[in-house]
């Protein structure tokens, strides 16, 4: 025990000077007195006899960029190389909606048109918004090595809205397919389309502020998590406020006059859509008196204090969504070295994917330090673990029937805090350490043992196929059991198990028999119960929570 | 966040047991020697249980103790009528001007009884209006211009048992219902309590190698404390729970917050010496669709409330335990059509059979908004914490501050217990007695006695917001003490006087 604190403190001391050279307050750091910080900028990263691209480096790019990638995808990344490899990634594609087309796009008919009633259209929404989950669910899960998929489940955590609070199924979808369109462009741009989304006006209020005539029914719910969430934070990097309460209300009053209403509507003068049901601004709803924001007076609109916002905090704005950035790709406690120098660029248009591509690719993302210190997310782990374990579902993500494997794993994300198209509130999944709690860390370990085991089954059919003996025959050398073990653990943890661990896993593995024993072929040795119990335990170490 | 009436996706199943929004700490667990005791739970020398239910969101408190017959908040609330009518107002003892929102009937109930404090216009100085940043400043006890990530109550613990982690209890010192901790639990180093889901599967302990000197060393070391927490306390939980598996009384059903309280109920009873429970709940944000929204958020937490308190009292522990209620802020006074938008003051509730019953402070004036419409704080809201620790878990200034809150708050009576701290033996002669006159404008007199040869005492005059403006020493021989208050804002204000260990509180007013 007194090595372990020891080993603790000396860490802490070893750390003391790069957090003293630190420009920033401590507590706006989060937790610096235990951090590493590496020199690395943002140079680009160059394969090297030292640095090679290997398994680990394109392992930490895959697991990090894209979501959840096979043990096989890794290898293919590796051969490919690196420069490819980001080529790969920033590719986007078209997702498939054949299962939910015929009525994703739809008018969700508010009111039943006859012979439906409201308890059709009620048990109706009920239905869809499960399977507009799993749907998505389904993306996630099979989506091909790229970013996108990553991206819409940060922006979905960035501009956020609650299906809990939005309820209508179609407008959840319309508003992920916006995320994935915006996902690598224009952030200005994203920050008008989502303002008008019809989820988020109906998920912040915004279908509701509105001006008639002399009745004033300004509600500031969007205005103020515009600036306070979405673009700019509630402070700058000096702790001065970056807008006031007098700025929330003008922009509010600047916000009004969007509706949700069948896009038909005669009096629209801006839409979101031609089909369905869309936003729509109405002339007659909007607040026409001159408004002040930040200085700036005039009879402004919402693209025009989107764009006052854009130029009056523009640094502050690069600076926030630049740092969400790094928290999300990097490691949870912010470099503000790198996150200056990137914000530097992006606020000189607001492109999203040459800011992300130049943090992917530079040496700082490569470092040592930043490898492996990243928390996974339920989706994460989950995904992540049926991958890499090449867990066959039964049946696969399947949306026609109600498949009780895509039911159970919507059920774990729930238990493990992530809820899909359900954040806690306006602000998202804080992640980080927070995904691992003394609830959930049961619970994951939990699911770990139940896929392992094939323990879960409904009519003699299991949930979850795994068959240990093929996934050993997946690498190089599975007789030998030293080689399996190491192969294994390269595979499964994004750093390499201790001497102690490493034994540990070795003495379980071969439980009691000796190694040159070991064999995968003969059914009497029960090599698969050993691997089972052997992959259990890998799944336990505290490591394999990380990436 | 409208229709969203239930808890942190908290498991609904039997028994609850280990599941957080700061950004928890990390700590290092030392394991427990052997043959040596478990740290007792009794530093505060209380066997006290406070049930804190956070209402996030931003509680509307005009809609919930409602001044139904001041013409001026029918007037505010008038556009899209989002008031409550005067005929459905429940009435409160005492008052003929404020009543409850009649879906708040169970409370009624309670407060008839005497067991329910309301305390008006809790709030802070320079209000902030975003939903986060007012939540950590309630949650952290500082002031509004302090960034903090850890909470009061974290930091009173760590400040109590200096010797955890490397000692640990053997019961949690506090829990969380849900999958996060909230920062009110977190200290400036450890994660002082645990939160608490379901709990079907104990991990098994970590080794205890040494750690890469990486980030991710660092949070593999994170990993396992909160592998070894969740092994060290899902025992005690689950040997309580086990002990004590039925209620005494019937829960309302679908009713998320009744489940958690009822599972609290039992492993209370079921031995385990936990002193502060926290349960959140979600939806309180009623720009919109208010009416609805916030009846039914009423009538779900005061339901459960009721039933808890029935259940508490049949096992005959409800003398040792309450329940306190926070949100971080209360909303704007007039309508926006549909709901509010964010405010400043709203009023608190704390609950139990340990309560003095009754209303303390004034109705909310609404005749001088501040702002964009907003209630004028009376009262600092770690005045009530102060209270809490003072009266509640009888633990004295010197053990709280400046851990925990910053400086010394004037306590208001919310409970039946004055704390012990005032009967210490030696100084024990001291006697204060109301200012006069009172209220005053120009100058007022506190009457004093009792201080021994050889000692002295201070005085300290402060502004609700626990803010001195004034000390002095008092000596023996002093007989009273003169206070010029020309200069001071009309309001209230508290004198303390400290004296050894005791500690004297009273209010006075300020009126021109």
């Amino acid at each position: 025990m007194l090595k372990f604190s020891m080993n603790r403190r000396s860490l802490l001391t070893l750390k003391k000077d790069i957090q003293n050279q630190h420009p920033i307050p401590l507590t706006q750091q989060g937790n610096p007195e235990h951090l590493q910080r590496t020199t690395a900028g943002l140079e680009q990263y160059t394969p090297s006899s030292l640095e090679p691209w290997n398994y680990e480096r394109a392992a930490h790019l895959l697991r990090r960029a894209s979501i959840a990638p096979k043990n096989s995808q890794i290898l293919d990344a590796v051969t490919k190389g690196f420069e490819s490899t980001i080529d790969m990634i920033f590719k986007t594609f078209s997702v498939d909606i054949s299962e939910i087309s015929p009525w994703c796009d739809e008018d969700p008919q508010i009111k039943p048109i006859a012979p439906k009633t409201v308890q059709d259209i009620l048990d109706e929404r009920i239905q869809r918004r499960e399977i507009i989950g799993r749907w998505y669910l389904k993306v996630i899960g099979t989506s091909k090595i790229s970013i996108q998929e990553r991206m819409v489940s940060f922006w979905h955590n960035h501009f956020v809205s609650e299906f809990d609070v939005v309820d209508i199924p179609q407008w959840m979808y319309i508003q992920n397919q916006l995320f994935r369109k915006n996902c690598l462009g224009n952030f200005k741009t994203f920050v008008q389309d989502v303002t008008i989304d019809p989820a988020m006006l109906m998920y912040l209020d915004g279908y509701k502020n509105k001006k008639i005539g002399n009745n004033k029914q300004i509600n500031e719910n969007y205005a103020r998590e515009l600036m306070e969430l979405f673009t700019c934070g509630v402070l700058d990097w000096n702790n001065n406020p970056n807008y006031t309460e007098n700025d929330v209300l003008e922009a509010a009053r600047s916000l009004s006059g969007w509706t949700i209403s069948p896009s038909t509507h005669p009096d629209a003068i801006e839409r979101t859509s031609r089909v369905g049901r869309s936003g729509l601004f109405l002339q007659s709803n909007w607040d026409s008196g001159s408004k002040t924001l930040m200085g700036k007076t005039g009879n402004w609109r919402y693209t025009d204090i989107i764009s006052i916002l854009f130029s009056e905090r523009s640094d502050q704005i690069a600076l926030y969504i630049c740092e969400k950035i790094y928290k999300a790709f990097v490691y949870d406690i912010p470099d503000r070295v790198i996150i200056r120098a990137l914000a530097d660029e992006f606020k000189k248009d607001w492109e999203i994917k040459p800011m992300l591509m130049r943090l992917l690719k530079s040496a700082h993302f490569f470092d040592k330090v930043n490898l492996g210190a990243m928390y996974k997310n339920p989706i994460d782990y989950i995904l992540g673990s049926l991958h890499m374990l090449n867990i066959t579902h039964i049946p696969d993500f399947a949306l026609n029937e109600m498949s009780r494997f895509n039911r159970d794993v919507y059920n774990r994300l729930i238990s493990l805090g992530q809820s899909i198209f359900d954040p806690p509130n306006v602000k998202g999944w804080p992640g980080g350490r927070t995904w691992v709690s003394t609830s959930t860390i049961s619970q994951r370990h939990k699911f770990m043992i139940d896929i392992i085991n094939g323990t879960i089954s409904f009519n003699k059919i299991k949930y979850y196929d795994f068959d240990p003996i093929v996934f050993a025959k997946s690498f190089p050398d599975p007789t030998n059991p030293r080689t399996l073990c190491t192969d294994i653990c390269n595979a499964m943890l994004n750093t390499a198990p201790s001497k102690k661990e490493y034994q540990m896993l070795l003495d379980t593995m071969l439980d009691g028999a000796k190694e040159y024993e070991w064999t995968i072929d003969d059914p009497k040795f029960q090599a698969d119960k050993r691997l089972k119990k052997f992959l259990i335990e890998v799944a336990k170490l505290a490591k394999y929570q990380l990436y | 966040m409208k229709r969203r009436i239930f808890l942190q996706k908290l498991a609904a199943s039997g028994i609850i047991l280990p599941v957080t929004l700061g950004f928890p700490r990390l700590r290092a667990y030392a394991k427990v020697p052997e043959g040596s005791q478990f740290m007792q739970l009794a530093a505060m020398n209380s066997d006290k249980i406070t049930i804190l239910i956070r209402l996030a969101g931003g509680n509307d408190g005009l809609n919930t103790v409602v001044p139904y017959t001041n013409s001026e908040y029918y007037t505010l609330r008038q556009s899209g009528e989002i008031f409550i009518k005067q005929e459905e107002v429940l009435p409160l003892k005492g008052s003929s001007t404020m009543g409850l929102h009649p879906a708040l009937a169970p409370l009624q109930t309670l407060y008839n009884e005497n067991k329910v404090a309301i305390i008006q216009n809790v709030g802070y100085p320079n209000q902030n209006f975003s939903h986060f940043r007012s939540t950590d400043i309630w949650l952290s006890g500082t002031d509004a211009n302090v960034y903090e990530s850890s909470g009061w109550y974290g930091r009173f613990l760590e400040e109590t048992y200096p010797d955890y982690p490397e000692v640990l209890p053997k019961d949690p010192f506090a829990i969380e219902l849900g999958t996060y901790l909230s920062s009110t639990l977190i200290g400036r180093d450890n994660n002082m309590g645990i939160a608490v889901g379901s709990l079907d599967y104990v991990p098994g302990q970590p080794d205890e190698d040494i750690l890469a000197n990486t980030n991710a060393g660092t949070e593999e070391l994170y990993v396992k404390d909160i592998i070894k927490q969740t092994n060290l306390f899902s025992n005690s939980i689950i040997q309580a729970g086990t002990k004590q598996t039925t209620n005494k009384v019937q829960y309302p059903s679908n009713n998320a917050l009744a489940t958690g309280l009822s599972a609290i109920a039992r492993i209370i009873m079921g031995g385990l010496q936990t002193q502060m429970y926290i349960v959140n709940v979600n939806g309180y944000d009623t720009h919109n669709n208010q009416l609805p929204t916030h009846a039914a958020l009423h009538k779900l937490v005061a339901d459960a409330v009721l039933a808890f308190q029935r259940d508490i009292e049949a096992f005959g522990i409800d003398k040792k335990v309450c329940i306190m209620t926070i949100s971080e802020f209360g909303r704007r006074a007039n309508s926006n059509g549909a709901g509010t938008d964010h405010g400043s003051a709203a009023p608190m509730f704390v609950i139990g059979s340990g309560v003095n019953g009754s209303i303390i402070g004034s109705d909310p004036n609404l005749n001088s908004l501040e702002g964009a419409g907003n209630i004028k704080m009376q009262y600092d809201f770690r005045q009530v914490y102060a209270s809490l620790l003072g009266q509640w878990y009888n633990v004295k200034e010197s053990q709280y501050i400046p851990s925990a809150l910053p400086r010394a708050f004037a306590q208001l009576p919310i409970f039946k217990s004055t704390g012990t701290g005032i009967q210490d033996a030696v100084f024990s002669s001291l006697k204060i007695g109301q200012n006069y006159p009172n209220p005053a404008s120009t100058k007022t007199i506190i009457p004093i006695s009792g201080i021994s040869f050889g000692t002295e005492a201070q005085f300290f005059l402060s502004t609700v917001d626990g803010r001195t403006i004034h000390t002095e020493n008092i000596l023996p021989g002093n007989e009273s003490i003169t206070v010029d208050i020309s200069n001071l804002p009309p309001g209230s204000y508290s004198y303390i006087v400290i004296y050894g260990q005791s500690r004297y509180v009273g209010t006075m007013l300020v009126h021109r």
